[in-house]
């Protein structure tokens, strides 16, 4: 038995599930810490919605554990469920029902109350009085934001949450979890939008074929990117005279000269400063950049759907 | 009890307009043909009636031979052949409907997600949505029984109020015993079509069973096994009483349907 302040909000070890002979994920270790917002990358069809939906016990694992929130995910379910408010990626909703009467519903049926409800149907601008079948896409969208978090969840969990929203309703949705973040609640934040993981969360999990390839800190990721510097000179620089730890030159045509940079940039920025610079282009580094290096030519292999 | 109240409502709201239309519908033939019964009755030659007719052919459609004797058309065989064998049919294939959409509409549709990620238990989630769709089938019955009794008025014919309400509120398990079937296929399957189809053919043979149990002597031991049998509503009609071991079988088959459905449901993967 667990408690619902339990420092390890969600943790999985050798969760591993197969639908039949098609792998979903295969020993899936996870610690998410309380109060942190846990980033869980992959492609489609990694695992990302198999891992979630052991988590709510909308599926059962093949082996392995899973605990949410110091809870036996599949034992204590109705706990868990109880302590946690999930947004899945692509929700539906009965239509004949309005906003309203759909938020009771979920309420009602959790016997919960509903203390955020107003104030997040204003924030995201949503009139809940319509009729679900009259809403656009990014309005159930929205609603399904309301529902997931109307409770005041103690675990948040997000199933590529912002896909169909736009822009301006994304930064408040942002802004919205940071809040949530702040309160000490934690969020575990599923998707292949590797921008927006990057902005929100503490920490990474990547997630490929099933299996889960890293899990560090954003800092960190950053920290083992390789990010690409053109440097131009006001003459001819030899590469030899570049060489510095964690810099590798790839190429030095006349004053141009193109290198990959690895870990600080203090002793490189020291070594250039003892030539004279006309011009410095630098790639932000992005997690898309790690996460393509991680994946490269491999994404369109996933034949199972961990959606499933 | 909220949860369980607020899904029963829910699954009504659901089905919200084929009950108002199946029960004004079921309600306005029900009128309509007790109020016809009297012109019906006396301008019809019952011996060139059942003369016209193949005797298998009179039982297969409810109207057997030996109860049409007199000058008049029974009120009990009018109202069997005219009414409650088609609109049984119609309540049955609307339980097949209802009960194979269910479980597996949810899933298909996406809607089972949001629902189950709510701290309500399974079983009590199965339970409730059942229980919306037998307050469906018995408003649907007691649409039809005031029908009928509104019909009454209109004629000269002296019935059991009683046994009219029993035959409706059994047509209605009638019902609920093939949604309870359909139920345990939407768990099992979870496709909507695919258990459709199996649940047609169940009942397409179930309906068989009947008819020719009632044609051939020979075959008369099918009749038991199929649930069209145990909805006789002349013979309701005419004694004004229920059949115990019918209503006890119609149940039985209901419960056992939702008892297995649930212990399948509590244990199924929700995959889409």
């Amino acid at each position: 038995m667990g408690s619902m302040g339990a420092e390890t909000a969600i943790r999985t070890e050798g969760l591993t599930k197969f639908y039949g002979e098609a792998r979903g994920i295969v020993d899936v270790d996870l610690a998410v810490r309380s109060g942190e917002i846990f980033g869980f990358l992959g492609p489609n069809g990694a695992g990302k919605s198999t891992t979630i939906r052991i988590l709510l016990d909308l599926i059962r694992p093949t082996s392995g554990k899973a605990s949410v929130m110091g809870l036996d995910a599949q034992a204590e379910t109705v706990a868990v469920r109880g302590a946690v408010g999930y947004l899945p990626g692509e929700a539906s909703f009965y239509d004949e029902l309005g906003g309203d009467a759909f938020l009771d519903l979920l309420a009602r049926v959790g016997n919960r109350q509903a203390p955020r409800r107003a104030e997040l149907l204003e924030r995201l601008e949503l009139d809940a009085s319509r009729k679900i079948a009259r809403y656009s896409r990014g309005m159930k969208q929205k609603l399904a934001m309301v529902a997931a978090l109307q409770h005041d969840p103690e675990l948040l969990i997000l199933d590529e949450p912002t896909s169909g929203l736009d822009p301006l309703v994304q930064q408040e949705f942002y802004a919205i979890l940071r809040e949530f973040s702040e309160r000490g609640r934690t969020v575990f934040f599923s998707s292949h939008v590797l921008s927006e993981v990057e902005r929100l969360c503490d920490r990474v999990a990547v997630i490929r074929e099933g299996r889960i390839v890293t899990v560090d800190e954003i800092a960190a990721l950053r920290e083992k990117m390789v990010r690409r510097l053109v440097v131009t000179f006001a003459e001819p620089v030899a590469a030899g005279r570049l060489e510095v730890p964690g810099v590798t030159v790839v190429s030095a045509e006349g004053e141009r000269v193109a290198m990959d940079v690895t870990g600080g940039l203090d002793g490189l920025i020291k070594r250039l400063a003892q030539f004279e610079i006309v011009d410095m282009e630098f790639d932000r580094p992005s997690l898309e950049q790690t996460f393509l290096e991680m994946y490269t030519g491999e994404e369109g292999e996933d034949g199972d759907d961990g959606d499933a | 009890m909220t949860a369980t109240l607020s899904l029963v409502g829910a699954t009504l709201r659901g089905r919200c307009s084929v009950m108002f239309w199946f029960g004004l519908g079921g309600a306005a033939l029900a009128l309509l043909i007790v109020a016809l019964y009297d012109t019906v009755s006396q301008g019809l030659d019952m011996q060139q009636y059942v003369d016209a007719m193949p005797e298998e052919l009179l039982a297969a459609f409810g109207t057997p031979a030996e109860g049409l004797t007199g000058d008049t058309f029974p009120f009990d065989i009018y109202m069997s052949s005219q009414f409650f064998l088609w609109f049984a049919l119609a309540v049955a294939v609307w339980g097949l409907i209802a009960g194979c959409g269910l479980i597996a509409g949810e899933v298909e549709n996406g809607t089972m997600d949001m629902m189950l990620a709510q701290p309500v238990r399974r079983e009590r989630y199965i339970l409730a949505r059942f229980t919306g769709v037998l307050a469906v089938l018995l408003v649907i019955g007691l649409a039809c029984w005031a029908g009928l009794l509104v019909g009454l008025t209109l004629t000269e014919v002296e019935t059991s109020i009683l046994g009219l309400l029993i035959a409706c509120l059994q047509m209605a398990l009638l019902g609920l015993a093939v949604a309870g079937v359909a139920l345990v296929l939407s768990v099992w399957t979870l496709g909507t079509r695919r258990s459709q189809m199996v649940m047609v053919g169940l009942l397409l043979a179930q309906y068989v069973m009947d008819l020719v149990s009632k044609i051939s002597a020979d075959l008369e031991w099918l009749g038991p096994l199929s649930l069209f049998h145990y909805f006789d509503s002349a013979k309701i009609v005419r004694t004004g009483s229920a059949d115990g071991v019918a209503i006890v079988v119609l149940v039985g088959v209901a419960l056992i349907g939702v008892v297995a459905a649930t212990m399948l449901f509590a244990r199924r993967d929700m995959a889409r």
